[in-house]
């Protein structure tokens, strides 16, 4: 199975921001992530699992935003943490390169750090260097907290500065950078609005300076304007630190205005990696170009004409044979409920998970009628 | 309609109590709504008119907090305890069977509670919060349907199968057997449309019910919800941030900033010409897909707090074109911009 990390694309594909840095910060392979399924019921078959995530492989460049989207319960958060370490993956590595050998990075002298075997005071050492932005910037601060203590905290638990000076000086410039006032630090979060309260968010997940952040749906709670205003300032963010990002998101606008390149994930698998406008605009796995026809615009002048996709979602708990988008597939043809298709770069930096990826955009396979060869 | 519709910025009209239109389904005028709390009262609605007819769907946009769902609450009387509803606040509510002014109805007087749930009812983003885990998707279905309809408990199972099969769940005479948890979450979703839809309301409302949805599974529901309101004659609020939903599924839109509805209009006219700045300002922040190279463009400037309401228009410390000594010292005047078309703002004054 080749890896996302073998031959990135070309940078200019990046529709923002400096030219993506080809060597991968964060390289994943054959990522497991299985959850047992608790209690009794329906689904309890004995020893059953979820399977949240099955097998995922990528690579995420230094400095560039790798957007990943797919149905809700498709695994998308699942990814992120496991990356983070916040949840233990059932198989499979996750590799990160530092970028300097740094004393305490966790890092032996330079090589890179399996993340996944990292224990105890490694781990919680090792944390600085990645963190995370949530969605609900209301759940994520505590109430009690002054502004500035909720920036500050994560300094304080990692113990990276000593003197209460210099962790004012660090919180003050990353607070300011967040268009953030010292009056504003003064404050407990409820007297902010959302905006104001996700640069709380992504001034606590800067001020430790990590190399690499995952946002986990973390403008989707506001509206356009606001989601414009905090997208921008991760933009300039990234541009001014060199970071890197794992940005999940439902809206593909949004996702297609931060990132670099997109990964496609549908009940635990990825189906589509590509660089954003080739993803965005020659899609190559059904899935993919099903979701694109369904991206609502306000454009009168754009048709408006999604492929309708037939029945549900799989449950993890029980994913389809074979090709797992078979069961709503509208190309399905009957090897896809038997063989599993292979990860596979079609083009360079273009990767998909389909069977006939090659005749369906070549026009030799015409959707079906009846969509879903093995459904229910 | 612009008769009986107040201009936004009086207190109460000139002519004495608001008239309810016949031809309207709801009316909601001059709704004012306050929170109490620590800091005294805060006002998160104040002044907002707007009104529906029968069959149609309203697009409610505005910013984050800025009352839309205390807004859609206030016409349920589903708001909480700390919430305090101005007295002079209409909600003109009128189909076949009721006539009335929900403002005045106790929330728990028997004719409320036949509209809640019966004659309006309303679906979320997350479908688990309108189900209990510990009854069936039939008995729930059943119960809803028994208490707004007058039918037996057969005719009731039968509704309920109907109305799953109608929302596109295959096998429904088995899922009305089945528990919430057994559903996968696409059909949990359209489980609780059904549930919402099962006692044929004249009024469905939407907040956000398709954000945490991929766009397939949300061209599908926005589908469903069209064909269901077309069929039904159902008029629909539908709450969104995403202004593409809006366009497809939207015949009007009312934008709301900070407790007040700025500019309502027929969806078309408001999105090719919109008038308020505020409204401007929204439509040029939309991420585009044939725009990936342009930098994003929020409304420029501060959410100012609910505490600190700027008097005048409640935009003006934003607006690139205010009037000086006009915008920030008096409430803009509601004017008629095109058919069905209003805009509060002194430009056009
Ligand atoms: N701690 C857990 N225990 C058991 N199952 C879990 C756990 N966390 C997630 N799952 C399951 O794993 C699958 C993937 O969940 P995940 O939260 O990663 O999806 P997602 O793509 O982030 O969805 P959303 O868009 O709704 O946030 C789902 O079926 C979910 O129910
Ligand atoms: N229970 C409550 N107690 C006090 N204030 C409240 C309460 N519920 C809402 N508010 C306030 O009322 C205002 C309007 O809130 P509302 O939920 O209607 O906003 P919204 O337009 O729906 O926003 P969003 O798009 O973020 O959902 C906000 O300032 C909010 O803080
Ligand atoms: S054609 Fe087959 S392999 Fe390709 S997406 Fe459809 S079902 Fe999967
Ligand atoms: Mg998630
Ligand atoms: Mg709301």
């Amino acid at each position: 199975m080749s890896t996302a990390s073998s031959m990135p694309e070309p940078a200019s594909e990046a529709p923002h921001g400096p030219p993506a840095d080809r060597r991968p910060l964060i390289e994943v392979d054959g990522l497991k992530v299985h959850f047992p399924i608790p209690g009794k019921g329906l689904f309890a078959r004995g020893g059953g699992v979820v399977r949240a995530v099955d097998g995922v492989s990528f690579a995420i460049n230094r400095g560039e935003t790798l957007g990943l989207v797919g149905e809700s319960g498709s695994g998308k958060t699942t990814v992120g943490r496991a990356i983070l370490r916040i949840l233990d993956p059932t198989e499979g590595r996750v590799l990160f390169h530092p970028e300097t050998p740094r004393a305490g990075n966790g890092a032996g002298a330079g090589g890179p750090v399996d993340v996944t075997t990292l224990k105890g005071e490694r781990l919680r050492r090792f944390r600085r260097h990645m963190q995370l932005i949530f969605q609900d910037p209301y759940a994520s601060l505590n109430p009690r907290m002054t502004v500035r203590d909720i920036i500050a905290e994560p300094l304080e638990v990692q113990g990276l500065l000593k003197s209460k000076a210099a962790i004012d000086a660090r919180v003050r410039e990353i607070a300011g950078r967040c268009k953030l006032n010292v009056e504003h630090l003064r404050r407990f979060p409820h007297a902010f609005s959302g905006g104001q309260r996700q640069r709380i968010c992504i001034a606590r997940a800067l001020v430790t300076q990590p190399e690499f952040i995952v946002c986990d749906e973390s403008v989707s709670a506001l509206d356009v304007s606001i989601q414009a205003e905090i997208l921008n300032l991760l933009m300039d963010l990234q541009a001014e630190f060199q970071l890197t990002y794992l940005f999940i998101a439902h809206d593909l606008s949004v996702v297609a205005h931060l990132s670099t390149r997109v990964a496609v994930i549908y009940v635990g698998e990825f189906v589509e990696l590509a660089p954003t406008r080739r993803l965005f605009f020659q899609p190559m796995h059904p899935y993919t170009k099903a979701l694109m026809s369904a991206v609502p615009t306000v454009d009168a002048d754009a048709a408006f004409d999604p492929i309708a996709l037939q029945g549900e979602i799989p449950n993890p708990a029980d994913a389809p044979s074979g090709c797992r988008f078979h069961t709503r597939c509208p190309y399905a043809q009957p090897a896809c409920t038997i063989d599993r298709p292979a990860w596979r770069e079609i083009a360079a930096g273009h990767f998909v998970a389909c069977h006939y990826a090659e005749d369906i955009a070549a026009g030799h396979l015409a959707p079906n009628h009846a969509p879903g060869v093995a459904a229910e | 309609m612009d008769a009986t519709t107040p201009p936004a910025s009086v207190e109460r009209p000139p002519g004495g109590e608001p008239e309810p239109a016949p031809d309207q389904l709801l009316q909601v005028i001059d709704l004012k709504v306050s929170f109490r709390s620590d800091e005294g009262l805060v006002r998160a609605v104040d002044g907002v008119t707007f009104d529906l007819a029968q069959g149609l769907t309203l697009g409610l946009v505005g910013e984050s907090g800025s009352g839309k769902s205390v807004t859609t609450k206030a016409v349920m009387q589903l708001l909480p305890n700390n919430a305090v509803v101005d007295p002079a606040s209409r909600l003109y509510f009128r189909t076949e069977r009721t006539a009335a002014d929900i403002a005045t109805l106790a929330p728990r007087s028997r004719e409320m509670r036949r509209i809640r749930g019966g004659e309006i009812a309303m679906i979320f983003q997350e479908p688990m919060a309108s189900f209990s885990p510990v009854y069936t998707i039939g008995n729930q279905m059943m119960e809803a349907i028994r208490l707004h309809r007058h039918v037996g408990k057969a005719e009731a199972r039968e509704i309920a199968v109907d109305m799953l099969d109608r929302v596109g769940i295959a096998n429904p005479a088995l899922r009305v057997r089945q528990y919430p948890h057994e559903l996968s979450g696409g059909m949990r979703q359209r489980a609780m449309i059904a549930l919402a839809l099962s006692t044929r309301p004249a009024l469905l409302i939407a907040d956000e019910p398709t954000t945490a949805l991929d766009v397939t599974t949300q061209a599908q529901v926005l589908e469903l919800l069209d064909e269901l309101r077309r069929d039904f004659a159902m008029a629909m609020i539908f709450i969104t941030h995403d202004m593409g939903v809006i366009a497809q599924v939207a015949q009007a839109v009312a934008v709301m900033y900070l407790g007040r509805v700025v500019e309502r209009g027929p969806t078309r006219a408001l999105i090719d010409t919109p008038h308020h700045p505020y409204t401007e300002g929204l439509l040029r922040a939309i991420p585009r897909l044939d725009r990936l190279d342009e930098r994003l463009s929020p409304v420029g400037g501060d959410i100012p707090s609910p505490m600190e309401r700027p008097t005048g228009c409640p935009f003006h410390p934003r607006c690139a074109r205010m009037i000086a000594g006009t915008c920030d010292t008096a409430p803009p005047p509601s004017v008629k911009v095109g058919p069905d078309h209003h805009v509060d703002c002194f430009l056009y004054a």
